[in-house]
């Protein structure tokens, strides 16, 4: 049985992990053995462009999407919270959004927020404007924010519920006798007691952010003015578009490496250890 | 039963209305899949001639080998049963291998 999981280990996590080290340091297109070229994939990715400007876009959406989805979800935490009919329903409609397939709502999005979409014709009919979601270059990223809020609030939003269950109710028995505000009970009380919660959260988030795909080659193919290209992207069609598999094997380390250390500074900065007593 | 306070209402009456929200772009899917492209946009989502072509198309010759949709879905069904079979029985055997550490 052990044997059986080792080889299975070695077969799809290990072979697999050493050929990415392999290819990272050579150059190889598909056919033939991999040659060795040094640092020369390192340099070559670190003055590409288009690659940097991915990892800046992957800020920019995570400048949208961490408050967004923060806020979204522990509203729907609050909400479910005080729930009493039909919380199956309301969980499961939002949970539905977290299951469905990538490019089935990807291509449902695009048809819906198009320029004559029936977003933008009832945006026209009720306040007499349209909104450009993915042909502005400044819009475009924000709109593939929303469209991945929309499909993580369920998940955060149960995370943090359970978070949020778990506060004793006597803390806050203690601090209405202390006379203490519902605005002060939520920064005193609830949000540092889901420290653990929130951290889980953000983590997430931020491994989503580098590793999002569907979307935006599906819906905007990286444009408008590579407004939305991602590094998955970017490392797709270095692959396979430019026959490059040994640069996109650099830039998935230099991705992973980024996304690690944002997981870590994060942590450091705001993780805490929350004991009841 | 107890009586509904105003505020509760108001929370219930929000998120029923958000979930339908959320639901809003698979209600909007279904409905469209039964109608012709030319009126996705032209008609209002439950206006509009409603008819089986899109399934029918769909369905006929669906054995062809350029329009293969039978095959797809049968190799859906595969990876879906296949995948829940094994990852059910490692993770049983896991687990008990976790549990007894």
């Amino acid at each position: 049985m052990a044997s059986s999981w080792l080889g299975y280990s070695v077969l799809f996590w290990f072979y697999p992990f050493v050929w990415l080290a392999i290819l990272s340091v050579t150059q190889w297109q598909f056919i033939g053995t991999p040659r060795f070229n040094g640092l020369y994939n390192f340099i070559g990715v670190m003055q590409d462009e288009l690659f940097w400007k991915s990892m800046l876009n992957v800020l920019r959406f995570l400048f949208y999407y961490i408050p967004i989805v923060l806020v979204a979800s522990l509203l729907f935490a609050a909400g479910l919270k005080r729930i009493k009919y039909g919380k199956g329903f309301i969980a499961l409609s939002f949970l539905l959004a977290n299951v469905s397939s990538g490019v089935a709502y990807s291509i449902v999005f695009s048809k819906l927020f198009s320029e004559y979409g029936p977003i933008n014709e009832f945006l026209r009919e009720w306040l007499g404007f349209a909104i450009p979601w993915f042909t502005n270059p400044d819009c475009a990223m924000l709109s593939i924010a929303l469209i991945v809020t929309w499909k993580f609030v369920g998940y955060y939003g149960l995370i943090l519920y359970s978070g949020m269950m778990a506060i004793p109710k006597d803390i806050y028995s203690a601090a209405i006798l202390d006379k203490t505000g519902r605005f002060k009970q939520l920064y005193a009380i609830t949000l540092p007691m889901m420290n653990a919660q929130i951290i889980m959260v953000l983590v997430l988030a931020i491994t989503v952010a580098f590793g999002i795909f569907t979307e935006p080659y599906l819906i905007t193919g990286g444009g408008p003015l590579n407004s939305t290209t991602t590094p998955m992207v970017v490392m797709y069609e270095a692959a396979f578009q430019n026959m490059k598999p040994s640069w996109a094997a650099t830039m998935s380390i230099i991705v992973a490496a980024c996304s690690f250390a944002l997981i870590w500074i994060l942590r450091r900065m705001f993780e805490k250890n929350i004991e009841i007593v | 039963m107890k009586k509904f306070k105003p505020l509760s209402l108001l929370i219930h009456l929000a998120m029923l209305t958000l979930a339908i929200t959320w639901l809003y772009p698979f209600i909007w899917m279904v409905v469209v899949s039964f109608k012709d492209t030319a009126q996705i946009y032209t008609t209002a989502l439950f206006d509009g001639r409603f008819s089986l072509d899109n399934y029918a198309f769909l369905f006929d010759n669906s054995a062809r080998a350029d329009k293969p949709f039978l095959r797809t879905l049968f190799n859906s069904m595969f990876i879906a049963i296949t995948i829940t079979a094994s990852v059910t029985l490692t993770s049983t055997l896991v687990g008990y291998a976790v549990a007894k550490i």
